[in-house]
This record gives C-alpha cells, sequence and structure tokens, in this order.
C-alpha cells in the first residue's frame, strides 16, 4: 500500500465521520420535531459504518495492489446504511399541542441528547485521528521528495 | 567485503521506507475503522526479519563470506516482508479491536522513523554526490 492509498483510506473515515456528525447534529435540530413527511415524530437515525476491501469497486491500481501479495491490502471505511432508532418514541402530556391524541398525549422523538452528544463528540475525535493519518502520510512523502535533493 | 560506491545500504534504506509506508496504510485502515463494527485492529510486522537480513541471519550463527557473489547466512534483504497480524484480544462490545491513542502513537512513531531513514539516504546520497563533483577537480 503506497502513500496515496494511506491518504484516501484516511479520505473514506472523514467521510463517513462527517456524515456521523450531521447525523447528530440532524438529530438534535430534530428533537422537537412532532410531524415529518412519512407521518408521525422524527426518528433518531444512526450510521453503520463497515469496512470496504480493496477489490470490491475500487480503481484498477488498488485492487492490483491488494492482490500483489504480502502487502497488506487498503480497507476504506464506508457507510453501509442509516438505521432509524428503534427506541419507542416518548409520550409528554400536552393538551394544547396541536399534535395531541384525544387523550392529550403528544408522541415526542425518541432522541436522547446525551446520547447524541456523545456520537457527536466521538465522530469529532475519530475524524481529527484521520486528518493526522493523513498529515502524516503527506509528512512522509514530502520527506521521501527531500531525498533527490 | 567488496564495498562498491553504491554499497547495499541504500538497498536496506529502501526497504525500511518501503516496510514504514506499508506500515502506515495499516493504521490509516485501523484509524478509520474505529467505529467499524466488528473490525479486527492489524499490526505490521517486520522488525525481526528485516533485523536478521542486514545482519546476515542470525547473529551466533553468521556464514562466513569468503567472495562477494557469496549469498549472506540466511540474509535475503528482498525476501523481507511485512507480516500482518490481526488483533483478537481486548476488543469492545461490538468485536472492534482497535484502540485509536495507540494507534496514533505508532503513527508517530512510523512517521518519525520514516523521517530519519529519509534522512539518512538524503545525507547518504548527497555524501556520493560531493565525492563524484570533486573527484575530477
Amino acid at each position: 500500500m503506497d502513500l496515496f492509498t494511506a491518504m484516501d483510506v484516511g479520505g473514506s473515515g472523514l467521510k463517513a465521520q462527517r456524515l456521523r456528525l450531521n447525523l447528530a447534529a440532524q438529530n438534535l435540530a430534530n428533537a422537537n420535531t412532532t410531524e415529518t413527511a412519512e407521518g408521525g415524530p422524527y426518528r433518531a437515525k444512526r450510521a453503520v459504518l463497515s469496512t470496504q476491501e480493496s477489490g470490491s469497486g475500487q480503481s484498477f491500481d488498488q485492487a492490483l495492489a491488494g492482490a500483489w501479495g504480502g502487502q497488506p491490502k487498503a480497507e476504506q471505511v464506508q457507510v453501509q446504511e442509516v438505521v432509524e432508532s428503534q427506541q419507542p418514541p416518548e409520550q409528554v402530556y400536552d393538551p394544547a399541542h396541536p399534535d395531541a391524541d384525544e387523550e392529550g398525549y403528544v408522541t415526542k422523538p425518541n432522541i436522547d441528547t446525551v446520547t447524541q452528544m456523545t456520537d457527536l463528540m466521538g465522530a469529532t475525535r475519530a475524524y481529527k485521528a484521520n486528518t493526522m493519518t493523513i498529515s502524516a502520510a503527506r509528512e512522509m512523502a514530502m520527506n521521501a521528495l527531500r531525498i533527490g535533493q | 567485503m567488496a564495498s562498491s560506491l553504491f554499497s547495499d545500504k541504500f538497498a536496506v534504506f529502501e526497504k525500511s521506507l518501503n516496510l514504514h509506508q506499508q506500515r502506515l496504510g495499516v493504521i490509516a485502515n485501523n484509524v478509520a475503522n474505529a467505529d467499524t463494527p466488528g473490525y479486527k485492529a492489524k499490526r505490521l510486522e517486520f522488525e525481526d526479519s528485516l533485523r536478521q537480513a542486514v545482519s546476515g541471519g542470525d547473529e551466533n550463527l553468521t556464514m562466513a563470506r569468503t567472495h562477494p557473489g557469496h549469498m549472506g547466512g540466511g540474509g535475503d534483504l528482498s525476501q523481507v516482508t511485512g507480516q500482518v497480524r490481526e488483533v483478537t484480544q481486548g476488543g469492545r462490545v461490538d468485536g472492534n479491536t482497535v484502540n485509536t491513542q495507540q494507534e496514533l502513537e505508532r503513527l508517530g512513531e512510523t512517521r518519525l522513523i520514516y523521517q530519519v531513514v529519509s534522512e539518512l539516504t538524503a545525507r547518504r546520497a548527497s555524501g556520493l554526490k560531493d565525492a563524484i563533483q570533486s573527484g575530477g577537480k
């Protein structure tokens, strides 16, 4: 695996973590949304990540490097799917609310603010770790270029 | 030992740079997959085989080379490859065994060694260049 492939892997990490961050932000922003296009209250969403090994839908160079043998494979991360949380929604008594049922209960989104905040922090840290691998690859490439001077 | 101007030092440096580059790739894999359920962290190990190849096999059992054409005692640099080992111990509940903190430590170490080896290579190359340029004057 060469340095550019390592950068690509870091880039895939950045992309996945950015989506996690977006989902956490979306969940927090919709913590009180009781009406959605699909009907019913908003449901918390989360990303499921998976490994995409070289050779599966990647460039020829990466597939060749993976098949070369002896060389470690590039394992990019990808967002496999975005799933909705199965946690039951919260029932809040608020008869004045336009979405209240006959008994006066409003079905609020199933969003736990603390969980979302920890997810937000985790995504931020992981994003930063990926930028560090990319900058290390870049620095090493620069060092290698200096050999010929 | 017949030591030529372009001795096998460059081959050792090249091998070391190449292997550290691959190790960075493995670290990048681990960091990118730090949140992938079931992912097992990987390590690239090559220090022992590289050391053996450079020192010409086992330090206690070095074969004598009485001719430059002789092969070293088991130390063939071109045969040195990194071995990928999976970390299966100490995982999280979701089966992931990546420890990002540890990976970043390894990342720092790898980039430092790469910097040192590339600096050594550059100095050796510039030394040769000096010898070539001032030799004819």
